[in-house]
């Protein structure tokens, strides 16, 4: 399987430099991001190095090659997902490497070290754009997948505001409330630990709908 | 000795086309050339061994196993080279193998760079930047390199300068020298396989025409050339397919003594080509 995600990285070098010169302009030229600087950038930097490894599949008609090899579609699916994750942590260290030369440099900029909401924030984001997209690239390829990536992308920035902007509406709603009140009492790692167990329920489910909707595929 | 590749009743419906009742047995030490026109159902039948695509009725084992339920320890031991080129064209040579070969249990790097010296492909190269008779040598390379027993090639040759295409044949020769080895080469271009094949099967519209030993073809088959008064509603019927024009006919037959006796020395009888017996199994008598 190592040799999937390897592939992965090396068909997209190019695409990598720029992923990285990316979260450098996101710590330099996003101050009015705040702390979410670290989310922005880590879901761009992982989303577009995803969506270019899937465009190189299609492009080369890769699955017809891989398909002949002598391995399980599970592998080939499983690689995709632990690929979104390597990306992650090597944007996440990229981040952090970054913000260290840049602190260290002494550049009139303001610093936001990387906070574990910040972390679990871009891994939740990270985790659900890859968990939905996913699927649909393993049935129809990437061609076919242009729009819902689109959609995906921005949907996603603007659908979180909208989300935001609810659920302060229904602030004083017994669902909401009753959750607050669980959690204002646990440590932020326990609150992580959930949010974290919730993300690899979800990503099980993707990956398991995957790999049923690439078997039932034709190449 | 059980078959390396055997099918059997093997169907696949499409909305324009459809496959239909493919049988056909290869064993080892030998090649066998599918050969038909395109669009008859060659790839469709080798995408079908590769588990590619999902067959609707019928059987394929290699080497005695299921190609679905063993796939695997199967495609372990299948070496392909396919019609075009399916690699990473970003990745070089040296990068494209460290892909592959993790893939395979028997992977032998001794043989790889063998052949990497021998059809001159230079690792640092990316797969973009290779000729077309390079990607297929590189492929080639890949496919010898883990000890298959079965090649399977789909249109290996199509598009290749004769050069490339005599080598590749040279090839599959010395290959097939391992009495353990067989190869399934599927093209249009039949004069690659009047070196090489050992038996020939032929597929148009769906359908296998015929499926023997390629000297069984050339022995018995013939060219039937003469005048169009030799023709009548019975000797047309014995023949797979005719030409005719103003000044005679010429019709292929199966069996070229019985035609022999039928027309005595009133025709000239020639040893057909797999071209020759391709074009008037596929165009009958329209015009072959």
């Amino acid at each position: 399987m190592y040799n999937l995600v390897i592939k992965d990285i090396l068909v997209q070098k190019k695409q990598f430099v720029f992923a990285f010169a990316y979260i450098l302009l996101i710590i330099f030229a996003f101050q009015g991001l705040g702390e979410a600087k670290f989310a922005a950038g880590i879901v761009a930097f992982t989303y577009m190095l995803v969506m270019t490894s899937c465009a190189y599949e299609d492009k080369n008609k890769a699955d017809v090659m891989l398909n002949c090899l002598p391995l399980k579609k599970s592998t080939i699916v499983l690689a995709k997902y632990i690929s979104v994750f390597l990306y992650f942590v090597l944007g996440t260290a990229a981040y952090l490497i970054f913000q260290y030369i840049i602190g260290s440099m002494g550049f009139s900029i303001e610093i936001y070290p990387l906070t574990l909401e910040n972390f679990v924030g871009g891994l939740v984001a990270v985790s659900l754009l890859s968990g939905i997209y996913l699927p649909v690239f393993f049935k129809v390829g990437y061609m076919k997948t242009k729009i819902l990536n689109f959609i995906l992308f921005f949907g996603f920035f603007f659908g979180i505001s909208f989300l935001i902007g609810i659920l302060k509406d229904y602030q004083d709603g017994a669902l909401l409330k009753n959750i607050t009140e669980f959690l204002q009492y646990k440590s932020g790692a326990f609150i992580a630990a959930i949010i974290l167990a919730l993300v690899f329920v979800f990503l099980s489910i993707s990956y398991y709908i995957s790999l049923k909707l690439y078997k039932s595929r034709e190449f | 000795m059980a078959p390396v590749l055997e099918i059997k009743g093997l169907s696949k419906r499409f909305k324009d086309f459809s496959l239909k009742d493919i049988n056909l047995s290869l064993c080892s030490g030998y090649i066998m050339g599918f050969i038909g026109p395109n669009g008859a159902g060659k790839s469709t039948t080798i995408k079908l061994i590769m588990n590619l695509i999902k067959k609707d009725e019928g059987e394929i084992k290699i080497f005695g196993m299921d190609n679905i339920k063993n796939e695997q320890e199967v495609k372990n031991r299948i070496g392909f080279v396919l019609d075009e080129n399916y690699f990473y064209e970003e990745l070089t040579v040296e990068e494209m193998r460290w892909v592959l070969a993790p893939a395979y249990k028997d992977w032998n790097e001794n043989t790889f760079q063998k052949y990497l010296k021998e059809f001159q492909l230079p690792p640092k190269k990316k797969i973009k930047e290779l000729s077309k008779g390079m990607k297929m040598k590189f492929s080639l390379a890949i496919a010898l390199s883990h000890n298959a027993d079965l090649l399977i090639m789909d249109e290996p040759t199509s598009g290749l300068d004769p050069l490339v295409r005599s080598e590749l044949l040279d090839i599959l020769s010395e290959v097939i020298q391992d009495e353990n080895k067989a190869v399934f080469f599927s093209t249009h271009i039949t004069s690659d396989l009047d070196k090489i094949a050992d038996f020939i099967t032929m597929i148009n519209q769906g359908e296998i025409i015929l499926s023997m030993p390629k000297d069984d073809i050339l022995n018995n088959y013939g060219i039937v050339k003469g005048g169009r008064e030799l023709l009548n509603s019975d000797s047309r019927n014995s023949f797979i397919g005719i030409k005719e024009n103003k000044f005679g006919f010429e019709g292929l037959t199966k069996d070229r003594k019985q035609a022999k006796k039928i027309f005595g020395d009133k025709v000239v009888i020639e040893k057909p080509t797999l071209e020759d017996v391709m074009l008037y199994y596929v165009r009958g008598n329209h015009n072959v």
